[in-house]
């Protein structure tokens, strides 16, 4: 978390560094969309003054020559319109895709340390929403802010070429509307737009806490008193957006008032200088009037913007913010490595994750090449911390790790994390063919590769059961893959992967009792020949280890074999107590159910 | 024709809206009426006449009239989108509560909120700034084209052409809008999607060194998909070039020239002429203000088919019409004859023929593995699902005959994963009594062995608990739930035990708590330990929705089925023989 609290103007200059790559499209698009501007004018201002002209010679050339020009200006028009768009689309579709591509550069070298509060789906969507808001910065802020100056300030030009009179008549409307207006709306809009944002959001938040605990809501009866609430929430949001309501129709109705009174301002020169014989009223007038009628069309889209702007603003800085942090590790050591035996010592390892609250309080344990040890714990005990050291998405603060007898702050991280093989409690798969989620343990796997973790995994017959085997998209089936065929999967990728370290963290634990069953034989088959340390809190799935190392509060308290442990009577003895009559896992270990 | 279900507009709103179209459609005509005195102004200029001091006093009328117009135009729009938020968000609370847990699970519920919130917004932005302006959009050409045709009927009729102009232009548009921006969607939620996926899964990726791989492929993605849609917009737009040009050519042009020639026949004025060309550039007005808002307009429909969606599920449990409320507190006996349930979509049914008598008082565990129809009952017995066939009687009354209300006044739910509020303990715990005193809630609280946690949290009863406040574990949690039913005080409690990863220490304080509960009530518990399972004065085992065996423990024990092969399992473990899980 950075402290010093950003400026507006630091965010907006970073993000229009980040554009650079874009400006020639941008200036493209800024100058079609002026070029749209003054067509409009043109347009009208041709045809108004059309009318002196044909008096003056009212012949069917003439004529001609008028929807000549108007032709060619609504062309002109249609043309600089099509191409604002299309340069628009494609700046707001290639400033995405870099956003993105730069966000999950910069945030892949922090996860999973530096993904902060980014543990949930919703924090994420969040995260890809903020994405997505910063792009209208681009798309739709910088050209109208852009054209709001040029296109005015040009106008401006040919009224005072018609006459000097005239732009000095229109210039204090136009600053009034460029300048004066948003000023004077930020003081009747106040802090509303930061009170209107809170409120929202907390209203947000009840609604979705109302959702989420409908269940409970019902069961107490409490259906109506929340319905009440929030509807009493909302209308007090809704209080809080007056006086944004009267802001926003002030605004509009001053926008119109001002139009309209430039025009009869221009009326009211306009008759002095033609009573001083200045101007000329058929050839001038209609002109001048033509051009201060659409004149504000520039000025008037640039207040649209601002809000974009504004949630442009908030979301870069929330997306910055999460850039900038520091990778939790460094990864200085260089390879290559060489031979290392799978051998992996903690020595009196001390972690937290937050500044005095210890997770892990020293914590000391050898594992000999190929031995399988079993760390089991309560829930907070810091068993799964042990994993994310060992990987390094963390560095202990005290004491030491040692792979092959070599402290794992030594090793390129990319060498680390290829000597260990992690099967966890819920293995991610992607939105992929079940094939590419196979290979990422290895990309470059040969299809005789793939079809041997598969097997070995207990997978085979269920892919050849799939009409497109290995090609089935994973999404397709949503939830219908299991969680014993997620597991199987997972443990088909650390197959292939073949490092000679194996974690299985909870592995099991989110299965009922016979589809572990069947997981556990896969898990054999990934065992053999390893060094594998098991975590679990489930004592069934421990009790074969080598040793069995029980952890309390960040602590080895107890240590041996599954009977030592429970003869000794201690922490062990009592958790197995405990596990041993949960009914669910009785009835399956009963055999099954008659039906 | 507006793409928007009657539902979603409610009678406050359509008057706000039809304000706000009125509103609009007077800046339209305001307009006309300036332009017409410019245009009267350079007739008398021509004429050496005073113009400026002449029309002054129309010209301070239609400006005043322009604020009023323009800030009522914004201001009844407002309203009314406030206005359809605040009941359109009522209606989906209401009928999700109507719906019920039962039918909306966990993913369901992700949807409700993504539409509730997120949708919602669109909705008001629909209202807010996309419906009016179409309105006032579409009846503009209509507007002007008969005053034209007042000024002069030549030109009024040779602008009829442009009427249907207007809504023909933007609904090509829109087909092309609509085109390109489901395209762009498409592939922009199909991004957003990869991008999530890698996000979610970044850790696994990093476990197998794929993390920089990954992002490099979802970049290539991109860039190939991008090319594709710009190519696609390249031929698209090219239909924003021939609306502009077909419309200016349509109106300005067609305007102009027989406009001049009418004048040129001594039908028109020129200063007629001039304020007729300026009234031209108002027929592009509309188009160009629907088009800036297109998105609101097509995101705000979509989430409103959606919407109505959601509102015409039928709710599978519905109060039945003359149900009462008897007015004695019941005395907790439950019955189930013969209940049918199967879960829609699916024809195995989920509880088969049930049947099942509780007495006052009494504690009936329910036990069986997961699937077998324990949870199933439970949602029965609270009214969140309703037999297919069969009865359940709640103190003799048919649950059928008797108010929603009255049913969950009888029961106080203990779930396994109890939810709290964000809020206050206090508010938690008054959930199931709003007039509790604060003495009754620390009542609760000490017998719910919750007291001493709330004692030493820093702002005692008053401490949030939830997101943004204190984070319990998962035992207190089950200890606040167990004081919230505590203070409901009912007859009949269904308890669905706490089981997995709760620390050894807060097991017996757990224990506890729910033998204060469920003493002298009736206690239809969800079972999973035996421990608790043999001190129930009956116990039913569950397979497949059926009752397949029941009785006390030493009934079911001396019977020698599934339960007492159960039993003989725990012993032959407490002898020492590695057992569960299959380790071989």
């Amino acid at each position: 978390m950075t402290t010093r609290r950003k400026s507006h103007w630091d965010t907006m200059l970073r993000l229009l560094a980040f554009m650079k790559p874009l400006n020639g499209v941008m200036a493209i698009s800024v100058t079609a969309r002026t070029g749209k501007m003054w067509g409009a004018t043109l347009l009208v201002a041709v045809a108004a003054a059309s009318v002196g002209k044909f008096i003056a010679n009212p012949t069917s050339g003439e004529l001609w020559s008028i929807a000549g020009w108007l032709v060619l200006g609504a062309f002109g028009l249609g043309l600089t319109h099509y191409i604002e768009q299309f340069t628009g689309h494609y700046v707001a579709f290639r400033l995405l895709a870099m956003l993105r591509n730069d966000f999950y550069k910069r945030l892949e070298p922090l996860a999973p340390a530096g993904m902060g509060t980014l543990r949930t789906g919703d924090a994420i969507s969040r995260v890809i929403n903020d994405c997505e808001r910063v792009e209208p910065f681009y798309a739709h802020t910088i050209a109208p802010a852009i054209c709001s100056i040029i296109v005015p300030a040009s106008l401006l030009g040919w009224l005072y070429a018609i006459h000097p009179v005239f732009a000095w008549t229109l210039l204090p409307f136009m600053l009034f509307m460029v300048f004066v207006l948003p000023a004077l709306i930020a003081v009747i809009g106040g802090s509303g737009d930061a009170d209107w944002r809170r409120t929202q959001g907390d209203v947000n938040a009840f609604l979705t806490d109302s959702f989420q605990g409908l269940r409970d809501t019902l069961a107490f009866g409490a259906g109506l008193r929340r319905r009440l609430e929030a509807r009493r929430m909302g209308e007090e949001l809704g209080r809080g957006q007056e006086k944004l309501t009267r802001a926003d129709a002030f605004q509009r109705g001053i926008t119109e008032f001002v139009v309209a009174a430039a025009a009869v301002a221009m009326l009211m020169v306009g008759q002095d200088l033609v009573q001083s014989g200045a101007v000329e009223v058929l050839r001038d007038l209609p002109a001048v009037f033509a051009i201060t009628v659409t004149s504000f069309g520039a000025v008037i889209g640039l207040n649209n913007v601002i809000n974009d702007y504004r949630v442009s603003i908030v979301c870069a800085d929330r997306l910055f913010e999460l850039m900038d942090q520091e990778p939790a590790v460094q990864d200085r050591a260089r390879g290559p490595l060489g031979a290392l035996k799978p051998a992996l010592s903690f020595d009196n390892v001390q972690f937290g994750y937050q500044a005095g609250t210890d997770v892990l309080r020293g914590i000391s344990f050898d594992l000999a090449p190929g031995e399988h040890v079993a760390l089991v714990g309560t829930s907070g005990a810091g068993k799964s911390t042990i994993v994310n050291l060992l990987l390094r998405f963390w560095d202990a603060t005290g004491g030491n790790i040692r792979l092959g007898g070599r402290p794992i702050q030594e090793m390129p991280l990319e060498e680390l994390r290829n000597l260990v093989a992690v099967v966890s409690q819920r293995n991610y798969v992607f939105n992929t063919t079940i094939g590419d989620n196979i290979r990422m343990g290895k990309p470059d796997a040969t299809r005789a590769e793939l079809d041997q973790a598969a097997r070995r995994a207990n997978l085979k017959s269920w892919i050849d059961s799939l009409p497109d085997g290995y090609e089935t998209p994973v999404g397709e089936m949503g939830s219908k893959i299991s969680g014993g065929q997620r597991q199987r999967l997972a443990i088909a990728r650390a197959l292939l992967k073949d490092a000679p370290i194996l974690v299985l963290d909870e592995a099991t634990s989110n299965l009922d009792v016979e589809t572990e069953r069947e997981v556990n034989a896969a898990i054999r088959e990934l065992q053999s020949g390893r060094t594998t340390l098991t975590i679990a809190h489930r004592l069934s799935t421990v009790q074969n280890a080598d040793r069995i190392l029980v952890l309390e509060q960040g602590r080895v308290v107890e240590q041996g074999r599954h009977a030592q442990l429970l003869a000794k009577g201690g922490v062990y003895a009592r958790i197995f107590e405990l596990q041993k009559d949960e009914v669910d896992a009785l009835l399956d270990t009963g055999g099954p159910l008659p039906a | 024709m507006l793409g928007i279900d009657k539902r979603l507009i409610v009678k406050s709103t359509s008057q706000w809206l039809i304000s706000g179209i009125v509103a609009g459609i007077a800046n339209v005509l305001l307009s006309l009426g300036l332009f017409t005195v410019l245009g009267l102004g350079i007739d008398g200029l021509l004429k050496g006449e005073e113009v400026f001091s002449k029309y002054l006093p129309v010209l301070i009328g239609l400006l005043a009239a322009k604020l009023a117009a323009g800030w009522f135009f914004r201001f009844a729009q407002y309203r009314a989108s406030s206005q359809t938020k605040l009941s359109v968000r009522d209606m989906i609370y209401e009928h999700a509560l109507r719906l019920g847990p039962a039918v909306l699970d966990r993913k369901r519920t992700g949807e409700l909120v993504n539409i509730a919130v997120d949708g919602m917004d669109w909705i008001e932005l629909f209202y807010g700034v996309y419906f009016v302006q179409f309105v006032v959009g579409m009846a503009t050409p209509i507007a002007l084209c008969i005053y034209i045709g007042i000024v002069d009927w030549v030109v009024g009729l040779s602008l009829i052409v442009a009427i249907p102009l207007t809504p023909m232009f933007l609904g090509a548009l829109s087909a092309q809008f609509r085109k390109v921006s489901e395209k762009y969607a498409d592939v922009n939620n199909q991004q957003s999607a990869a991008f999530l996926d890698a996000l979610q899964g970044m850790t696994t990726l990093k476990m197998f060194n794929l993390g920089a791989r990954r992002g490099a492929e979802m970049y290539a993605a991109t860039e190939e998909q991008r090319v594709i849609t710009m190519r696609l917009l390249f031929v698209n737009q090219v239909m924003i070039l021939l609306v502009d040009f077909g419309f200016a050519l349509g109106t300005t042009l067609v305007l102009t020239i027989v406009a001049l020639l009418r004048m040129d026949a001594g039908f028109l004025s020129p200063g007629q002429v001039v304020a007729l060309i300026l009234i031209s550039a108002e027929f592009a007005k509309p188009l160009s203000l629907i088009g800036e808002f297109f998105f609101a307009g097509a995101i705000g429909r979509e989430f409103a088919k959606k919407i109505i969606a959601f509102l015409g599920e039928t709710p599978t449990v519905g109060e039945v019409a003359g149900a009462v409320a008897p007015t004695a507190r019941g005395t907790g006996a439950l019955r189930f004859r013969d209940v049918v349930f199967s879960y829609p979509g699916t024809d195995k049914p989920a509880v088969d023929r049930f049947s099942l008598d509780v007495r006052p008082g009494e504690t009936v565990a329910l036990i069986g593995h997961s699937g077998s129809g324990k949870t199933t009952v439970a949602n029965l017995v609270l009214r969140t699902l309703a037999p297919n066939s069969g009865s359940i009687e709640i103190d003799g009354h048919a649950v059928e005959s008797v108010t929603l209300d009255w049913v969950r006044e009888q029961i106080a739910l203990v779930p396994q994963d109890p939810y709290l509020f964000y809020g206050t303990i206090a508010d938690n715990l008054r959930l199931a009594k709003p007039a509790a005193t604060d003495q009754e809630l620390i009542d609760a609280a000490k017998a719910a062995n919750i007291w001493d946690f709330i004692q030493a949290s820093p702002g005692g009863m008053q401490t949030l608990v939830g997101e943004r406040g204190l984070s319990l574990s998962g035992g207190q949690v089950q200890r606040v739930a167990i004081a919230r039913a505590l203070l409901k005080n009912a007859p009949i409690i269904v308890l669905d035990e706490p089981t997995s990863q709760i620390d050894l220490e807060t097991e017996s304080v757990i224990h506890e708590a729910l033998a204060r509960l469920t003493a002298n009530r009736t206690v239809l518990l969800i079972a999973h330990r035996l421990k608790t399972v043999q001190t129930a004065d009956r116990i039913v085992v569950m397979a497949h929705g059926r009752v397949i065996e029941q009785g006390s423990h030493n009934e079911l024990l001396a019977r020698n089925g599934t339960y007492a092969q159960m039993v003989g399992t725990t012993r032959s473990m407490e002898s020492g023989h590695a057992v569960a899980g299959g380790v071989a």
